[in-house]
């Protein structure tokens, strides 16, 4: 596949200007050419940048964002062909809009497509029938590259299954009306996300939900065959339900547990029991959440049953079971395959950092001090595809940040990549702010709420400052901080952030084009803007000041 | 401690430290497979790295020869450009010739923590800037036509990560 496509980039960007490839490359390095490669090339101070070898701008460019990679192939034609035969392959996914359906119909018509991801952004209106007709049209043309599609509205499946015979994995969680589809007519498919169900209350102590790959529900008669992937939320409320876990032993992936009831009485024996055989068939789970299970005798009897042999990536406690035997437990048995281990509700003691210490280059940790229920999803949220298995990541959800020693809190936690704060009403949070920029400057994700400060911003500028956040690349947040920047006249740039929500507080007032101008320089990566303060009627001037927008407030500009 | 000689294009002659030669994978495997372990006046010729270039490649090694060589699992790790140190980045406050220059030359000594900071340097430089600051930035002609390049800019923007 790869070998096909090349041809095709060059074809499109037409030469390349380097001369040494990768091979000669690499055979130049050869300790038994040592002396004679290194006579070989030309002695020469005054080199260009362009000069380097491709492999040598293959590795700068990887430290680049996808944002960045893009203004880097329209560059030069020699970067073009570069970064889309290497760094932009297999991360990019075609976003197929009303605005351009006509314009992806001609391109695919008369240059092809050669996508494999593909979304249909129909969920805000659904495409007329022209729209339609081109839409289909793409899928006549480009249909056997695509292996993974994302639709909300569809087209008759009958139509589809014939389009896609490479289909692999359907994603339908945003979808309507989807009834007793049957999905074995798409001969390669792996999975299939359903949408959600949205009232648990409609179905009965009998039906289980049955969930396949991902947050999404679906009546059983629906999974087809080939379906590989499987997982359950919420196994009803009795034990008798958990035969559906025996029947798919072999192939369910992922488990929510929900058996609350039992916090009432002591578990029976018997049930004790068929718990233990139960779970001690599973063979393949990679994901497991106790957090709806809020009985900690239960929870134990699940983490002692489970054989080895499942490689668990990823487990969810709740606050009930916040205890080092659990975290113990969990460690011996699931050392190598654990990649993130959320605590929902733990307090991060001195204790439990400095065990977590021990994990951190091996595992993302997420914490919560949130009591109420989480949406549902978050649990199962994947990571970004770019985050690597072996980064540092620890997710800190706080919700009552009041309490004393918040700061000796996050200082514990100097590698936080990702904090979602929210403050609680009436309190100023200045100090808050001040500590976060202080001690958490590896964060790349921050939602703070409005921070209701009363002080003027002039006594904000003594403080640690935003700006300590180089890499951050979401930010939802107040103007307070970012107009800190202002006042002190910092050229600093966000060069990662490619997201910001900006929430009114009183204190910085009504956000205005004109405020957005003055601070645009800070922001000159982003690509999504959410702010209540502004209408869809100022995209126009939205995108003249900031040039890489491609969403405001949730929709899509192009 | 033994010493040997590096030979630069401009015929300077460098007298080093073995250890501080060995931040370079390349002249570790060269005396290792020439058996030149005892250090009896060897001379290594590098024809292409001019002795500007050379003296600041041996000023990098020998603040860095205590490192503990990076570790090959670790090649996965996040690719950040904001923990470079600030010797280092003082280091490279140069002007873009000589920072070409450094990187060329530490990848053909094949010395991988200056190659990966230097290459750090020049994505910073890239970081949040629009084509056109790119081009101006490394001195790069716009060879695409109005056309192709509105095609591309236009394909680009039907494109997200995925």
């Amino acid at each position: 596949m790869d070998n096909e496509n090349l041809p095709n980039e060059s074809e499109r960007c037409h030469n390349s200007s380097y001369n040494l490839t990768l091979q000669e490359q690499e055979k130049a390095v050869e300790m038994n050419d040592f002396v004679d490669a290194f006579s070989d090339l030309q002695t020469n101070d005054n080199i260009t940048a362009l000069a380097l070898p491709n492999e040598v701008w293959i590795e700068i460019f990887t430290y680049l964002s996808y944002g960045d990679l893009k203004q880097v192939s329209l560059v030069c034609k020699g970067w073009c062909q570069l970064v889309h035969a290497t760094l932009l392959r297999g991360r990019t996914r075609l976003v197929i809009t009303r605005t351009n359906v006509r314009n992806i119909y001609e391109l695919a018509k008369n240059e092809g497509l050669n996508y494999e991801s593909v979304l249909v952004d129909d969920g805000w209106e659904e495409f007329n029938g022209t729209e339609c007709k081109f839409l289909l049209k793409i899928f006549k043309y480009s249909g056997p590259t695509i292996t993974k599609l994302k639709l909300c509205h569809i087209p008759p499946l009958i139509v589809l299954d014939n389009l896609l015979p490479n289909l692999e994995e359907f994603d339908l969680s945003d979808a309507k009306d989807i009834k007793n589809w049957d999905f074995s007519k798409f001969s390669n498919i792996k999975s299939v996300r359903m949408p959600e169900d949205e009232n648990e209350d409609d179905y009965g102590d009998d039906e289980c939900e049955i969930i396949l790959c991902g947050s999404l529900f679906t009546p059983i008669n629906v999974l087809a065959p080939r379906n590989r992937k499987l997982g359950i939320r919420s196994v009803a409320s009795c034990v008798n339900h958990l035969n559906m876990l025996v029947s798919y032993a072999s192939s369910l992936r992922w488990l929510d547990i929900d058996l609350t009831h039992y916090t009432q009485n002591a578990l029976p024996l018997r049930d004790r029991l068929y718990l233990q055989d139960t779970f001690r068939k599973l063979t393949h789970l990679e994901e497991l959440s106790l957090v709806h299970c809020c009985d900690k005798e239960i929870a134990k009897i699940v983490l002692e049953s489970l054989p080895t042999e499942n490689r668990i990536k990823m487990i969810a406690l709740g606050y009930s079971y916040e205890e080092e035997q659990f975290l113990e437990l969990i460690m011996k048995k699931w050392p190598i395959s654990l990649e993130r281990l959320y605590l929902v509700g733990w307090v991060v003691t001195e204790k439990v950092a400095s065990q977590l210490e021990l994990l951190s280059s091996k595992y993302r940790l997420i914490f919560s001090t949130r009591l109420g229920p989480l949406p549902r999803d978050f649990f199962f949220r994947r990571p970004p595809p770019k985050t690597n298995k072996k980064s540092i990541e620890l997710r800190l959800i706080v919700l009552d940040s009041t309490e004393s020693g918040f700061h000796n809190h996050i200082r514990l936690l100097p590698n936080v990549t990702t904090l979602e704060i929210t403050f609680r009403i009436g309190m100023e949070n200045d100090d808050i702010m001040s500590y976060i920029f202080q001690y958490l400057t590896h964060l790349r994700y921050l939602s703070m709420d409005p921070c209701h400060g009363k002080v003027s911003i002039q006594c904000l500028c003594s403080k640690p400052s935003i700006s300590n956040l180089k890499g951050l690349q979401t930010l939802y947040s107040c103007l307070c901080p970012i107009k800190v920047l202002q006042i002190s006249n910092s050229n600093f740039q966000f060069k990662e952030l490619t997201t910001l929500e900006v929430l009114s507080c009183e204190r910085s007032g009504e956000l205005s084009l004109l405020t957005l101008g003055h601070i645009s320089a800070y922001f000159p990566a982003l690509e999504e803007f959410y702010s209540s303060d502004l209408g869809y009627d100022s995209v126009q001037e939205m995108r003249r000041i900031f040039p890489r927008l491609r969403k405001l407030n949730y929709r899509r500009l192009f | 401690m033994p010493n040997i000689q590096l030979q630069s294009s401009d015929n300077e002659f460098f007298n080093i430290d073995v250890q501080v030669a060995r931040c370079s994978g390349t002249i570790k495997t060269l005396l290792e497979d020439c058996g030149m372990e005892s250090g009896d006046n060897v001379i290594v010729p590098l024809p292409n790295i001019n002795s500007e270039i050379l003296r600041q490649v041996l000023n990098w090694a020998n603040y860095h020869k205590d490192d503990l060589q990076p570790n090959e699992d670790d090649e996965n790790k996040k690719k950040r450009t904001d923990d470079i140190s600030l010797w280092d980045a003082e280091f490279l406050k140069v002007d873009q010739d000589t920072l070409i220059n450094l990187i060329f030359a530490a990848n053909y000594l094949d010395i991988k923590g200056l190659f990966e900071v230097a290459c750090k340097t020049v994505a910073n430089m890239m970081k949040g800037k629009t084509p056109a600051e790119i081009r101006k930035t490394f001195n790069i002609r716009n060879d695409f036509t109005p056309v192709e390049e509105e095609q591309i800019r236009r394909e680009n923007e039907w494109c997200e990560q995925k």
